[in-house]
Parts: structure tokens; C-alpha cells; sequence
């Protein structure tokens, strides 16, 4: 494993257990924060089996439906909902658009999937073994759906009062608005985030869509990290618990000071763009089409740097500049000047001129950007996946090195397919004869394509 | 159950920025024993961020600081000393985990070696928080929460296209990182709990916002699969072509995702039954042309955000109001959830924070104490050590504590 070579040359003891080696997961789960927690704990060593259904293609896990038709995804020329390989659902990888979605090809690694039909009596009897062998069952629906599919606590503790059941779903399970549905933005919105990024006061300067949303990611560890304190809790009572996580409010959680300061001092934040009270800050355009740097200077010896590093012109001297708060009163004339500097600049140039000088500054980084970017590479950031169906791609790597503690390589488990771990799972763990098992691929309880007739969520 | 989870566990926070303190809060408020440490004197920087309660910038009174350390017992210690490095080794050697934020030239100037710690600490899991990582290029390179944002975050894809790139909430990746921190610490410790064996846990903050859950993951992998890049967009595009994604309404603006299956329910519910089968309101081949947005404009105008989302939201359609702090701190759901909770501190009186994000029954979150004012646990916990008050008295003099 790359991870335990690096770190620090002097250490020689290497743990050989991974942390939750023996640890399984019943993970029925939808769109993010659900299968990333799950992935996480995954990460650790637990063995993560994904429930996913061959009549239902739905949660923008595995695409928007199941079959995308040709005109849509010719149309489609933004990205939007059509993330395949190659762009295309079919193509030269061959059928499976689904096992081909960039959306949950980035949460399923270190996960085994397993499709189930247990709508039908045999399929309900068979998932209630897997439960008795589990520790940890999470679902991130809304909250009606999993007791609606019958997996309530009283059926779930009754089945095995050992197991931990983590529920997270977007609004909590209580409350006027538990009921409530959105995708990202609307949840964004909801909570004040969309507000707290705006340009300015005026209206038109909103931005409905930020393409990256607090709740997944703050719900996502949030939900790794119950399901480990739900252990150690474990441990001590024997029992299972009930652990509730509210996605919105795991956001909410980091976003404090706009919250706080309105209880206490009874202000609503104003818009501010990327600007701070504290320090000179701004996004500032350099060479190239839509390129971009960010630059912070706080204090009067980053004055001073950034002053030594664009080389001491006549405007640097203007004693409007002369302080902090001159800088702040004006600094829509000092962006003016800041900005005429960078744009002769590549934003890389920009970050070593003034870095070298003590002035944070980097650049907005594109896609390209950051497979490209040195610092990354150096410390072997991404991780090199080869996946059946989608072929060879660098995906994104883990928080933090461990110099000792292994992690299961996800690399060893890439995205998995839908129903690529059904032998494993109804063979291998519920030691199913291959009579029984030709049965339930044969009265379409499990399969790895999905019906025709599957039904999809949007 | 009626025992916190951490209850038992010994962490020592040398954090001094966002990051690492909400770690260790969070480690804290889940019932670990966590101790402070800070710099005698300024104490830590988060003691220093506006806003500040009653709007005075005061030591006690960052609303960070006051939020960050709930359940933190707080020492003050001068690390540079000879005398602090001695008393530090007698703490460490008390601790599960030790989280530390300097920037990576720092901490090995003040002798927070994991090879020396773990001398003294055998199990030890340490975390060290940094911009970006111990090692590479970038390792001593200084950064805002933008600057990480704009290197490791989705900052090229937030905002208008015609505008620059936009911030996330306010420090909010840094939070992230915290959170992010925590569960990676945790891991260590799973591991070190069965084998005894601790560890070291290099966190870069802009790696952090890569490794997360965010669009950002998907959308570098969308980039490789597909060649698209994701961009900044209107602020009306929505992912279906029937509704703007933003609409003005009574008292501000909702936001809405209506697809072709809900289409005929919306515009009957907005107001307008008249216009379902009219050729100019077909879901699957519409454009929403000014005339279009004049009729959302004259619908939505009658009524609040919250009114309705509400009627959507009953009926199962997406609708959500675009909420201003104002609207989140007053909200049903959060008042029903009893989310802002009172933490009575003596330098500011009761004021609401947010609760943890995990909720059991009992439960496992509890608010013990506030923050603590500067060197507040000096005497408990430098006693616990083995100073009579007398040797305290000496060190405080001394600038040690």
C-alpha cells in the first residue's frame, strides 16, 4: 500500500488489522451522503453490501433512469444528467449505462452490490438473513420510504437487537417539514447557504446552483462517524441503537457564526461576495479565457509582501493603502490595480510570485487543473481505478495519510456494477446451493441488468 | 444507553484555527475529555475572529471561540518554553489523541515529533491539520479558506458565468475539515483500540475538500468520462426546462425542481389550471420565455416563500424557500427540533448554538460546559499533574502557564 511507505521513514511498526475488519454494512442507500458514508467505513475495512433492486433505477445513484434515450443525451451538452463514460450510455464499453455513471461510480468503491427483489415473499425472507448477520444497517431516504419498504426499527431490532441503524435523511425524522424533498440546491437554499454565498444585495447576483452542496459531504462523515460511536457504544451495552442524522442540520452545523451572531447580537450577515471584514480578499482574473486566482492579504507584512512582490509600483504607495482599514474602504480602487496586475499573469505565476513573498493566493482550478497540479501528484493524491465497464480514471483520494493504519485500497474495489457481488453475497455468505441461485436469477429476484420495466425516481 | 460514546477518551487539542477545533469539539461534545491547550497571554486565534457577541471584539467573546470549545476544559501553555515542553510530555503521555493545526515548519520547532511522542505515548493517535499537508511542494505555502477553496473545492463552478468565481458560507470548508478530520482520526483509533499500535495522520486541508463528498468528486470524474467541464450557470437554469430553478416571490425568493411528471400538478397548484395542454406549456418542449417568466413572476408574487413551499412540498413537489439567517433561526422544523440550543456562558449569558448532528435516544449529545475563559483549568488540571498551587503560582510568573 502506497500510504504506509510514505509518512514518517523512522516508523517500522505496522498494524495489520484493518480497523473494522469484521464490521458488515447492509447499505440501502441513495445519492450521496448515503454511499459515501457507506464507502467510508468501507475504507476502514467493513464490508459495505449495497442493496440495489434490478426493478428500480432510481436516487441518481446509477443515472436519472435506467435507459437514457438517445436523443437526451445527444441534446444534453452540459454535463446536466448524462454523466457517462464516453458520454454516451451505450457505447464502446458495451451495455450497462448504469455501472458507467460518473454520480455513484465515485461513492461505490469499496462496496460489494447485491440486487434483491424483496418485495416478493422469498426476497423479504433473504434479506432478513443478511440482517441477522449485519452490525450496521444505514438508509438516506426520505423518512417514510425504508418503513413504507418494511424496514422499520421494531422489524429491524426484532430481526437482530444487536444491529445499529443509522437513518439520514435530508429534513430529520420529526418536525413540520420531515416530509420535505430537494436536490441540493433546494436544500442549499433551505438552509441559508444560498443566501450566506451571494455577490451582493441585489437579486439578480443569486446563484441557484452551486454545483457542490454542504449536506453531502458534512452528512456523509457524519454518518461514518455515528456508525463508529454506535460501536464503541456497542461494546459496552451489547445493544443496538437508533441513530438519527439530519442532513440539513449536519450542514447547518458548519455554518455557525451567521446563526449565533443572529441570536446574539441580532444581525443577518450582509452580503458580502468574497470579500472579508478582516483582510483584503478577492478573486481576480489572470490569463486565459474564465481563468481565475484568489488572493488573501490580512495583515500589514502581507501588505508588505504582496507590495515586494508586484515590485513596488507608484499605486502601492498611495497612503490610502497605508493600513488595513484604508485598504478595506477602498478597496474597490485596490482591486482595480490588483486585478490589472494578475491578468497579464498565469494564475499559477501569480500563486508562486506571491507566495514566495508570504501572501496566500492560488488558483480556481479547473478539472484539468488539478490532475495537472504538482503538489497533488507529489503526494500521490489520486487513486488509479480500473473498472470493468468504464476502463481506467483517477478518482479522488482519502482524508488524510495514515503512515500506519491500513485502509482497504479502493483501487483492489473499484465502482462496483449493479449485482457484480450477488454470488459472493448469495452463494458465499448465505451458502444458497447453485440450484437455489440459478432460481432467483431465473425468477428475476436478483440480476445485474436492469429490467425494462424498472422504474425511475425523477 | 445512557453513557456518552467517547466518554473515557483523552484528547489534547494544540489546534489553534477552525479545522482542528471542530474536530476536538466534536470529540468533546460526544463525551471525550478533551483539554485545550493554548498560548498563554492571546490564547487561540479562533478567541479573535469577528463576529464577537455584542458586536466588541473581547477574548471571551468570538462567537467561533465560544461555539468551537463547548466541553473543553482550557490551560494555557507556552510550548516554547523548557518548563512547558516538560509539562506538555506529562500530558501527552495521559492522551488517546492529539489533534495540532501549525503550519508544518512550526511543529517541528516546538518538538511535536510523533517519533518522540510516541516514546512517551506508545498508543498514541496524533493528527496534524495543516493548509497543505507535510509534505510537497505546496507544504509551506500560506492559505485562506478561499485560497482552499479555489484549489481544492468547486469554486470554479460556483457562481454566475459572467462573474467571477464565488465562496462558499462563511469558513464553512474549514468546518468540513474538522468533520472530516474527526472521522479519519476515529479510524486510526478503531485501530489502535485492537492492537495498541497508534498513529499519525497527515490532514491537508485542500486534499480534504478533494477526498470529500461534494459534486467536486463527481464532476473530476465526469471531466475524465466525458470531457465536460462543470461550469458556472444561470442562476435560472434548473435541471428541467420547465421551471427557473430561482423565482421571485411575496417576500423573497423560493427555489423548485419541477420535472415533466409533476408538471400539470404545479401549474394547477400555482394558480393557473388554465394553461395545462396549452401548446405553449408542453413539459417535454418548452422554452421559458419572457413571457413565460411573466406569468411565474404575476403567480408567485401572491404569496410567501414558506406558503409555497409549504403547498408543494405537502403535495410532494420540490419547492424550498431561499432563506436569509433570519428565516433559518426562526424556522418551525428547527424550533420543533429544538436545533438552537441555550449555552449559558459567564462572559455572554444564554446564547443558542446548533446542537451535534447525530441524535440518539438517550442522548449522546450533551452540552457539560461552555468554553473556557482563558487558562480557566489551569489550577484542575495542572493539579491533576501533581503541582501544589504554590508550583502554579511560580509558573504563571514564570509565563510557563
Amino acid at each position: 500500500m502506497v500510504e504506509r511507505e510514505r509518512g514518517c521513514a523512522k516508523m517500522n511498526k505496522r498494524a495489520e488489522r484493518l480497523p473494522l475488519e469484521g464490521v458488515r454494512v447492509l447499505s440501502l442507500t441513495a445519492s450521496w451522503t448515503g454511499p459515501f458514508g457507506s464507502m467510508l467505513l468501507g475504507d476502514l475495512g467493513a464490508e459495505v453490501l449495497r442493496l440495489e433492486q434490478i426493478q428500480y433505477a432510481g436516487g441518481l445513484t446509477r443515472g436519472a433512469e435506467a435507459r437514457p434515450n438517445e436523443a437526451r443525451w445527444k441534446n444534453d451538452t452540459n454535463g446536466g444528467v448524462m454523466q457517462y463514460v464516453d458520454r454516451k450510455p451505450w457505447g464502446a464499453h458495451g451495455e450497462y449505462p448504469w455501472n458507467r455513471f460518473s454520480f455513484g461510480n465515485c461513492h461505490l468503491q469499496n462496496t460489494y452490490s447485491f440486487t434483491l427483489d424483496f418485495s416478493r415473499p422469498k426476497g423479504w425472507e433473504l434479506v432478513k438473513r443478511i440482517i441477522q448477520m449485519s452490525d450496521i444497517f444505514i438508509e438516506n431516504n426520505t423518512p417514510t420510504t425504508a418503513p413504507k419498504l418494511g424496514f422499520t426499527w421494531e422489524f429491524l431490532n426484532g430481526v437482530n437487537p444487536r444491529l445499529i441503524v443509522i437513518r439520514s435523511p435530508g429534513f430529520g425524522l420529526s418536525g413540520p417539514h420531515m416530509h420535505w424533498k430537494g436536490f441540493g440546491r433546494n436544500i442549499e437554499g433551505a438552509i441559508g447557504h444560498s443566501w450566506l454565498s451571494r455577490y451582493s444585495d441585489d437579486p439578480e447576483h443569486l446563484v441557484s446552483n452551486r454545483s457542490t452542496y454542504l449536506m453531502d459531504n458534512m452528512g456523509s462523515h457524519t454518518v461514518a462517524m455515528a456508525a463508529m460511536m454506535a460501536l464503541l457504544g456497542r461494546e459496552k451495552t451489547g445493544k443496538g441503537s437508533l441513530v438519527e442524522i439530519a442532513q440539513a442540520e449536519a450542514a447547518m452545523g458548519a455554518l455557525p457564526a451567521p446563526w449565533i451572531d443572529y441570536f446574539a447580537n441580532g444581525r443577518i450577515r450582509p452580503a458580502q461576495g468574497n470579500r472579508l471584514s478582516t483582510a483584503v480578499q478577492g478573486c481576480y482574473p489572470t490569463a486565459g479565457d474564465d481563468q481565475w486566482v484568489v488572493i488573501t492579504i490580512c495583515d500589514d507584512e502581507e501588505w508588505r509582501g504582496f507590495c515586494n512582490a508586484v515590485g513596488n509600483p507608484p499605486w502601492t504607495k498611495d497612503e490610502r493603502f497605508g493600513d488595513l482599514s484604508g485598504r478595506l474602504e477602498n478597496q474597490d480602487d485596490l482591486d482595480a490595480h490588483i486585478a490589472q496586475w494578475t491578468k497579464e499573469r498565469s494564475n499559477y505565476d501569480v500563486m508562486y510570485a506571491l507566495q514566495a513573498h508570504g501572501v496566500p493566493a492560488g488558483p480556481v482550478m479547473t478539472e484539468a487543473m488539478t490532475f495537472a497540479d504538482g503538489h497533488l501528484k507529489d503526494r500521490d493524491f489520486f487513486i488509479e481505478e480500473t473498472q470493468r465497464w468504464c476502463g481506467t480514471h483517477l478518482y479522488t483520494g482519502y482524508t488524510g495519510k495514515y503512515a500506519r493504519t491500513p485502509r482497504k485500497n479502493r483501487a483492489d474495489m473499484p465502482p462496483c456494477g449493479l449485482g457484480e457481488h450477488n454470488e459472493y453475497v448469495f452463494r458465499g455468505l448465505l451458502r444458497l446451493s447453485d440450484e437455489e441461485y440459478a432460481e432467483l436469477e431465473r425468477e428475476q429476484y436478483i440480476g445485474t441488468e436492469m429490467l425494462a420495466e424498472a422504474k425511475a425516481s425523477l | 444507553m445512557e453513557m456518552q460514546p467517547f466518554e473515557g477518551m483523552k484528547v489534547l487539542d494544540l489546534s489553534n484555527h477552525i479545522s482542528g477545533s471542530f474536530c476536538t469539539k466534536l470529540f468533546a461534545d460526544y463525551g471525550a475529555d478533551v483539554i485545550t491547550i493554548e498560548k498563554p497571554g492571546r490564547g487561540s486565534l479562533t478567541r479573535h475572529i469577528p463576529p464577537f457577541v455584542g458586536d466588541v471584539p473581547a477574548i471571551n467573546k468570538s462567537v467561533y471561540f465560544l461555539y468551537l470549545n463547548t466541553n473543553k476544559r482550557g490551560i494555557t501553555l507556552n510550548l516554547k518554553s523548557d518548563t512547558g515542553k516538560e509539562i506538555f510530555a506529562k500530558l501527552i503521555q495521559g492522551a488517546d489523541i492529539l489533534v495540532e493545526s501549525f503550519a508544518p515548519r512550526v511543529s517541528s520547532d516546538l518538538g511535536l515529533d510523533f517519533d518522540a511522542l510516541e516514546t512517551l505515548n506508545p498508543g498514541l493517535v496524533m493528527a496534524s491539520i495543516s493548509n497543505f499537508g507535510q509534505t510537497g511542494p505546496y507544504r509551506d505555502f500560506k492559505a485562506s479558506d478561499l485560497v482552499e477553496y479555489a484549489m481544492g473545492g468547486a469554486m470554479f463552478s460556483t457562481g454566475l458565468p459572467d462573474r467571477e468565481p464565488l465562496t462558499k458560507g462563511p469558513n464553512a470548508l474549514l468546518f468540513e475539515t474538522g468533520m472530516q478530520a474527526c472521522y479519519a482520526i476515529l479510524g486510526a483509533y478503531m485501530g489502535a483500540r485492537q492492537d495498541g499500535i497508534g498513529d499519525y495522520i497527515d490532514i491537508s486541508i485542500m486534499e480534504s475538500q478533494l477526498a470529500g463528498c461534494e459534486r467536486r468528486s463527481a464532476n473530476l470524474l465526469t471531466y475524465q468520462y466525458t470531457g465536460d467541464i462543470t461550469r458556472r450557470v444561470p442562476p435560472t437554469a434548473g435541471l428541467f426546462s420547465t421551471v427557473p430553478a430561482i423565482l421571485p416571490c411575496k417576500d423573497g425568493h423560493v427555489t423548485l425542481a419541477i420535472g415533466s411528471k409533476n408538471f400539470s400538478k404545479f401549474l394547477t397548484l400555482m394558480g393557473r389550471p388554465d394553461l395545462v395542454g396549452d401548446p405553449g406549456w408542453d413539459a417535454n418542449n418548452m422554452k421559458i420565455t419572457p413571457e413565460v417568466l411573466k406569468v411565474y413572476h404575476d403567480c408567485f408574487s401572491r404569496k410567501t416563500k414558506m406558503e409555497w413551499s409549504e403547498m408543494f412540498q405537502d403535495e410532494g413537489l420540490i419547492c424550498t424557500p431561499l432563506s436569509t439567517p433570519e428565516d433559518v433561526c426562526t424556522d418551525e422544523q428547527w424550533k420543533f427540533r429544538n436545533f438552537f440550543v441555550d449555552v449559558d456562558h459567564p462572559s455572554t449569558g444564554a446564547i443558542k448554538y446548533p446542537r451535534g448532528p447525530i441524535r440518539v435516544d438517550p442522548e449522546w449529545w450533551k452540552i457539560r460546559m461552555p468554553a473556557p475563559l482563558l487558562g480557566q483549568h489551569n489550577g484542575d488540571i495542572y493539579g491533576e499533574l501533581g503541582y501544589a498551587p504554590d508550583d502554579i503560582r511560580v509558573l504563571e510568573t514564570q509565563g510557563v502557564i
